[in-house]
C-alpha cells in the first residue's frame, strides 16, 4: 500500500498552472496582482494564458488557502477599478516546498542519484 | 485614440463572472494592459487582443463557475435553463408539426406542376428545412429570454441551455422517422445551440449597453 495518509483532507496543488501561479505569487511579493502574475506565468511557461485562465487558477488557490487577496484603492489607470493583490500563506509556502522536494526526488530517480 | 476598452467586450465578459470582486479585478487588469498596449500598438491590433482575451477567458470562467458554485446556485441555474429548454423544445415540436403541414401544402402545389421524383423524399427534405429554420428562431428567442430573466452570470445559463440541445437531439434520433435527412440531425443541435448563444449575447449586450459603466467604488 502506497497511500499517504497525512495528505487526506488537506488541499493539494491541482495542476502545473496552479504550481506556477503559486510560485509567481511568492516571487512577485508586493507586486503580485493579476497582470503581473499573468506576465510571470506566461514567461515561465512560454505560452500566452488568458486573463480568465489566470484568475480562475488564483481563485482556486485562494479557496484552498494557499494565497490570500486584498483589494487596493481604485486606480485611474485601471478605469477606476481596484487591483487585487495576492499574498502566499504559510500553507502555500509549505506546498511549494513539498512540490520542490517531490520534483527533486523524481529528478534524482531519473538520473540514478542514490537518495 | 480611444482610451477606453470596448464596452461590448466588457459587458459580455462580465456576464460570465458571478463574483463582483473577480469581475472588477479582471476588467481592471485588462483596462491597465489596454492602456499599455494602445501606446505601443495600433488601435485595431489592441481591440483584437482585447476581444481575444474575452473569448479565450469565457470557457475557463464557465468551468470555474461549475466547479465552485454551491448546490443551490447550480440548481437555480440548471432549473432556469431547463424551463427555457422545455419551452423552446415544445415550440420546436409545434414548429415541426407546422412544417409538416406547410410542406404538405407546398409539395401539393409543386407536384401538380413538376414531373418525376419521389414526392415523399422531397417532402421530408422540405419538412426538415422548415423545421430547422423555425427551430433556430425559437433557439434565438430562448437564449434571448433566458439572458433577460437571469441576473447573475447570465451567459453561464445560456451556455447550459445551448449544451442541452446535443443530448436532446441524440435522443430525438430514436423517434424520428427513417426518412429524416442526416444533415438535419447535425444541423438541429448546432443551429439551436448557436442560436441560443447568439440570442443570449444579444440580450446581454442590450442590457449592458443601456446600463452605466461603474468603477470599484460604485461611481458611474
Amino acid at each position: 500500500m502506497f497511500y499517504s495518509v497525512e495528505y487526506m483532507g488537506r488541499p493539494t496543488l491541482g495542476d502545473k498552472l496552479e504550481l506556477i501561479a503559486l510560485s509567481s505569487v511568492a516571487n512577485l511579493q508586493t507586486q503580485a496582482y493579476g497582470s503581473e502574475i499573468r506576465r510571470h506565468v506566461n514567461s515561465l511557461r512560454g505560452y500566452d494564458y488568458s486573463v480568465g485562465a489566470i484568475y480562475t487558477t488564483l481563485s482556486r488557490l485562494e479557496k484552498k488557502g494557499f494565497v490570500v487577496s486584498e483589494m487596493t484603492e481604485p486606480l485611474p489607470v485601471r478605469g477606476g477599478r481596484s487591483r487585487r493583490l495576492f499574498r502566499i500563506t504559510g500553507l502555500g509556502e509549505e506546498s511549494l516546498r513539498e512540490a520542490q522536494a517531490l520534483a527533486q526526488r523524481v529528478w534524482n530517480i531519473g538520473l540514478g542519484v542514490p537518495s | 485614440m480611444n482610451a477606453k476598452p470596448p464596452r461590448l467586450a466588457e459587458i459580455i465578459l462580465t456576464s460570465f463572472i458571478t463574483d463582483k470582486r473577480m469581475a472588477d479585478s479582471v476588467l481592471g487588469d485588462l483596462a491597465e494592459e489596454w492602456q499599455e498596449r494602445t501606446s505601443r500598438r495600433g488601435r485595431v491590433a489592441v481591440r483584437i487582443w482585447y476581444w481575444r482575451q474575452c473569448v479565450r477567458s469565457a470557457p475557463y470562467l464557465v468551468v470555474e463557475w461549475w466547479r465552485s458554485a454551491s448546490a443551490g446556485e447550480i440548481a437555480r441555474k440548471v432549473s432556469s435553463s431547463l424551463v427555457v429548454f422545455g419551452l423552446v423544445g415544445l415550440a420546436c415540436l409545434y414548429a415541426h408539426l407546422a412544417s409538416i403541414a406547410m410542406a404538405d401544402f407546398i409539395i401539393g402545389m409543386l407536384s401538380a406542376s413538376s414531373e418525376g421524383g419521389d414526392p415523399l423524399v422531397k417532402n421530408w427534405d422540405w419538412i426538415a428545412r422548415l423545421a430547422v429554420v423555425q427551430s433556430t428562431g425559437w433557439g434565438l428567442l430562448g437564449g434571448f429570454g433566458l439572458a433577460l430573466v437571469v441576473r447573475n452570470a447570465r451567459m453561464v445559463g445560456v451556455v447550459l441551455l445551448a449544451s442541452l440541445w446535443f443530448p436532446a437531439t441524440a435522443m430525438l434520433m430514436a423517434v424520428l422517422p427513417a426518412q429524416w435527412p442526416a444533415w438535419a440531425l447535425i444541423a438541429f443541435p448546432v443551429l439551436l445551440a448557436g442560436a441560443s448563444i447568439v440570442g443570449g449575447l444579444a440580450a446581454t449586450s442590450l442590457r449592458g449597453l443601456f446600463s452605466k459603466r461603474y468603477d470599484s467604488a460604485g461611481n458611474p
